[in-house]
């Protein structure tokens, strides 16, 4: 037992056991100082000069917190909330941001650029110089184009280190990849009813105490993003109803009136369900259903396609096959004739059918209540595995109790092939009880994005014309199965082990490459498989005193007081510019960050009055952080259900473009592995799911030693699971399916719904004892995911396993 | 007189353990060594359940030195290293500690940890607050209530950094402080007050 966990009886009193997975130092690199011999230790730091230094640090918790640095002897010895923003909401920090002390100097930062000198993926390099590193991916990137054309290099930065800029990507017309697969399940089946981007919230999470009800849909924020969810505490103390739907019993299950276990990839089964309840009993709001939804609108029996004018275009183009559509036809019931939507005069039917030129015509509401006849909460309860009268229930909280929200994850449900279903299944809920654009009401992921901050202007910095991304004919997630003609490929971040499933594959066609190279900070799992490696430096290290400029929680932000890059570490800014100097464009990049937060600003206030005084010096004058006019406490958007990005402005829950497919209303399908009935589970019976944890963005912070003492790569099986395999807590078990195995310290964790294995997101493969969890997911691809907005998802909870001691 | 506690709002408590870690950083604790943990209560593993499925609960106990106003290690220490301040901490004089261990056994709240070995620092160089002395192998250390910080007038760093704002500090002697008003109204309560130890650290729904 670690220290960490030494209870309050005696029990585990003596000194803990060491970390669980210590330091390993680079393997194979011979002669280069480790983080340990840099950084010897230093003392008497009392006489020591301080100074201090601000960042926005994580964009990707989707938070991005101001944090204070306290700098002694040039280490960054104290990190905290910012003392400079403008009200004590937004002074704010979570332990990943404090963890950065142990992080920045972990033992398996990338120091030096190294070459390999053994096979891919045995992990074998040598130190070389920056010069020769840059050149070789140089002349292996233009050798690559010149032979096989400008689409055969392969450039992707990762999420966090993309969002300030990506030259050198479009300086080559490489290939980015495409979509990324991860986390819009749900966002794909919601888009076409309420808008591509509605699944970021328009209201302010601190609205969450205004809500009777709150529904926590696959999401738990009180683990993943702890700053974002004190609303969700100030609602509970306020007495509002939490209910967590979620197959474990997660940290926001725990604080929640109630938990529904739902049996993985169901949740869809149980929303219709609720959806079976509300029409039955007529708990709809036909006010706002008439109003601010397409269940009027008329569609063509025989052919499944919506009645429309030929004549007259519907006002916003189609966000779906970004094509112009014709404006919808109601049933008038004044004139009884088909009659545009949106006509003040017409009175329009909400059910009903009627025979127009041969045309069997009903409404949408009409076809949804045949589809929910079709549908019994018996089937619900069963195929979800939650109580048929819990469903109901929750029905009539959720309809009838004032006004509610549902809170969705970016996530969970995402991670199963029939995660649009659930999406497009409670976009129809929400529709039809009208649960919307309210004071306490919504659908939406309630995260650090979305409408909880006013955001700034800034000026984008953009390359000459002639310079753009090139095409992306396949999913980098694709690419070990569609042919491509990728020959060569750079990476800032481990994308290929993160942003992908069943990574033998992908690793496998990694290996085919020509040539690959990858920018890091950390020995990542990719690492192993580059042939050439380039350390960059954390947000905290750079070459000036000032790094990026960000726009968050209400409030511009420049990096300002770095430390220089750690070791031969670069900026990721530095690193473009070698590279891009080696086929002469360097000067259309930034010199500096100075320049490029210098140009962001320029004339700013002129397109955005919002932006007045908000310029390079004056943010350098107030450390670094400047509000924006409307940002502190009563920053309330009014979010309304007027207006939404589809074509008739309205909430269209009837998908035309996907009736061919069956799915023109949310027919629910099985997950593609992960469901009861699948023959699959007498070889392999326990599904298999990881999520978020507090202690990593993803797999970020992994290399943390401080967190290492706490959390290696450890699988969660409830206790009946591992009695019938004889496992105990702390036995080494191998996790398998056809696609791979790996091996995990076993926790037995009564939270999990037995049969059910939980893990957090992947980590470095070195933290394993053999292989890693990205070895058994899945690869699988929904079909009619290639006509969605975000492209079919990666399924990677989607896998059934099984488990033995190792 | 100032008699410095705290409040924790189990109910706001999420178990996120940035309180656990911010202490670690303040205090320059040492390699598998805390002040401050955090436990879910009655489980064998961190964010376990208590509890047949699917009747589950967890709780979260954030956990360190009471700041006991009896405080039970003190009355055992034998050279006086332990000792209460006269803002009603209880701090150690490492200078003094023998290293006896007999405040260990005394805490009904096992919140000391003992140096059997020089400490070792990751990363390796002296985080944290720079007015925080430095621990030697054989001393016993604790949750000092951010000494170094309170001294200052801010308060410690475990109450700054709560993401949940699920603690409260202040002045236990003044009847207004923010601390003692939670403590009226919401019916706090101590743990185990059988003990007789009577903690200046209280607990609240
Ligand atoms: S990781 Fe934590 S400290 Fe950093 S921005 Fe996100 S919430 Fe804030
Ligand atoms: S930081 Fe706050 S919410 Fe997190 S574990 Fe500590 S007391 Fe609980």
């Amino acid at each position: 037992m670690s220290e960490s966990q030494k209870t309050l009886s005696r029990r585990g009193f003596l000194k803990g056991t060491g970390a669980a997975a210590g330091a390993l130092g680079l393997a194979g690199l011979a002669g280069v100082g480790t983080a340990g011999s840099l950084l010897s230790p230093v003392d008497a730091h009392a006489e020591s000069e301080e100074r201090t230094a601000h960042l926005c640090h994580q964009f990707h918790c989707l938070t991005g917190c101001n944090l204070k640095c306290t700098i002694r002897d040039e280490r960054i010895s104290i990190i905290e909330p910012s003392d400079i923003v403008k009200d004590k909401k937004h002074s704010t920090i979570c332990l990943r941001g404090i963890g950065e002390v142990s992080h920045i100097y972990s033992q398996d930062r990338l120091q030096v650029p190294m070459k390999r000198v053994g096979e891919r993926g045995e992990g074998k390099f040598e130190q070389i110089s920056w010069d020769e590193a840059i050149k070789t991916i140089a002349d292996n990137l233009k050798e690559t184009q010149q032979k096989y054309g400008e689409g055969s290099v392969f450039i992707r930065k990762s999420t966090e280190a993309g969002i300030d800029f990506d030259f050198i990507t479009q300086l080559l017309h490489a290939d980015a990849g495409g979509q990324w697969g991860l986390d819009r399940g749900q966002a794909n089946g919601l888009g076409p009813a309420f808008g591509p981007w509605s699944y970021l919230s328009n209201r302010s999470h601190w609205e969450f105490k205004d809500a009777a009800t709150i529904i926590e849909l696959s999401h738990n924020p009180l683990e993943s993003a702890m700053v974002w969810s004190r609303p969700l505490m100030d609602a509970k103390e306020a007495g509002v109803y939490i209910v967590a739907i979620d197959p474990r019993f997660t940290g926001t299950a725990a604080k929640a009136n109630e938990w529904l276990p739902v049996r993985p990839g169901t949740d869809a089964a149980l929303i219709q369900g609720m959806l079976k309840a509300v029409v039955d009993n007529g708990w709809y709001d036909e006010e706002f259903i008439m109003a601010h939804t397409s269940c009027p609108y008329l569609v063509d029996r025989a052919t499944g396609k919506s009645f429309r004018s030929s004549e007259t275009m519907a006002p916003n183009p189609a966000v779906v096959s970004a094509e112009p559509v014709g404006a919808p036809f109601v049933w008038d019931t004044v004139t009884n004739a088909p009659a545009l939507y949106d006509d003040p005069a017409v009175v329009a039917a909400l059910e009903g059918e009627w025979t127009v030129d041969g045309k069997q015509l009903v409404t949408e509401f009409t076809l949804i209540k045949e589809w929910l006849d079709g549908i019994t909460l018996e089937w619900a309860a069963e195929t979800s595995g939650i109580d048929k009268q819990a469903i109901v229930n929750l029905a009539d909280r959720y309809a009838n109790n004032g006004p509610a929200i549902i809170d969705i994850g970016l996530g969970g449900a995402d991670k199963y092939t029939n995660a649009d279903v659930l999406g497009h299944s409670t976009a129809m809920l929400v529709a039809l009880t009208g649960q919307y654009g309210k004071k306490g009401a919504g659908y939406a992921s309630y995260c650090g994005l979305g409408a909880s901050n006013p955001s700034a202007t800034l000026n984008y910095w953009t390359l000459p014309e002639e310079y753009g991304y090139g095409e992306s004919p396949v999913a980098m997630y694709d690419m070990p199965y569609k042919e491509n003609s990728i020959h060569a490929a750079l990476t800032f971040g481990d994308a290929f082990t993160l942003e992908a499933g069943a990574a033998q594959d992908m690793l496998n066609w990694v290996k085919t490459l020509d040539f690959f190279a990858i920018v890091d900070l950390y020995h990542s799992s990719a690492v192993d498989y580059a042939d050439i490696v380039l350390p960059a430096c954390t947000k905290f290290e750079c070459e000036e005193n000032v790094k990026q400029l960000r726009d968050s929680m209400g409030h511009v932000m420049l990096a300002n007081g770095m430390v220089k890059p750690l070791f031969e570490s670069k900026s990721d800014l530095q690193i473009e510019r070698l590279l891009a100097a080696q086929w002469g464009l360097e000067d259309l990049l930034p010199k500096t960050y100075e320049e490029l937060a210098r140009f962001m600003l320029d004339g700013v206030a002129d397109a955005d009055p919002r932006m007045e005084g908000i310029t390079y010096d004056a943010l350098l004058a107030n450390g670094g952080v400047m509000a924006l006019p409307e940002t502190g406490d009563d920053y309330m958007p009014d979010g309304t259900a007027d207006f939404f990005l589809t074509p008739s402005t309205r909430i269209e829950l009837y998908y035309e473009y996907l009736a061919d497919q069956g799915h023109a209303l949310p027919v629910y399908e099985d997950a593609n592995e992960a469901f009861e009935t699948n023959p699959k589970k007498a070889q392999y019976p326990l599904y298999f799911t990881q999520g978020k944890s507090r202690y990593r963005i993803h797999a970020y912070y992994s290399a943390a030693e401080w967190f290492q003492e706490d959390f290696g790569p450890s699988i969660n099986i409830a206790p009946e699971d591992a009695e019938v395999r004889g496992i105990s807590t702390g036995d080494d078990v191998r996790v398998f399916n056809d696609r791979g195995s790996f091996v995990a310290t076993a926790l037995i964790n009564r939270s999990l719904q037995p049969g059910v294995l939980f893990m957090a997101e992947t980590t470095y493969t070195r933290y394993y004892k053999e292989g890693f969890l990205q070895n058994v997911t899945n690869s699988a691809r929904l079909e009619r995911g290639y006509s969605m907005f975000f492209g079919p998802q990666i399924p990677y909870n989607d896998v059934l396993v099984e488990v033995e001691k190792a | 007189m100032t008699k410095y506690g705290m409040a924790i709002n189990k109910t706001r408590c999420i178990g996120c353990q940035t309180c656990a870690y911010a202490c670690k950083m303040q205090n320059s604790v040492a390699k598998n060594v805390r002040w401050n943990r955090v436990l879910s209560e009655g489980c064998d593993v961190v964010d376990g359940a208590v509890g047949q499925y699917p009747n589950l609960s967890r709780t979260y106990l954030p956990l360190a030195c009471q700041h006991c106003e009896n405080p039970a290690c003190m009355k055992v220490c034998p050279t006086g290293a332990t000792y209460k301040d006269e803002m009603g901490r209880v701090e150690i004089d490492y200078e003094k500690c023998i290293g006896c261990r007999m405040c260990m056994a005394a805490c009904p709240y096992n919140a000391r940890s003992f140096n059997w070995e020089e400490p070792v620092h990751e990363p390796g160089f002296a985080y944290g607050d720079k007015d925080v002395p430095e621990r030697t192998k054989g001393v016993a250390e604790k949750c000092t209530m951010c000494k170094e910080r309170t001294d200052r007038g801010e308060e410690p760093r475990c109450v700054q950094c709560c993401p949940m704002g699920a603690r409260v500090f202040g002045d236990l002697d003044d009847p207004n402080s923010e601390v003692s008003k939670v403590i009226a109204t919401r019916h706090a309560s101590q743990l185990l007050e059988e003990q007789g130890t009577h903690p200046q650290v209280y607990y609240f729904e």
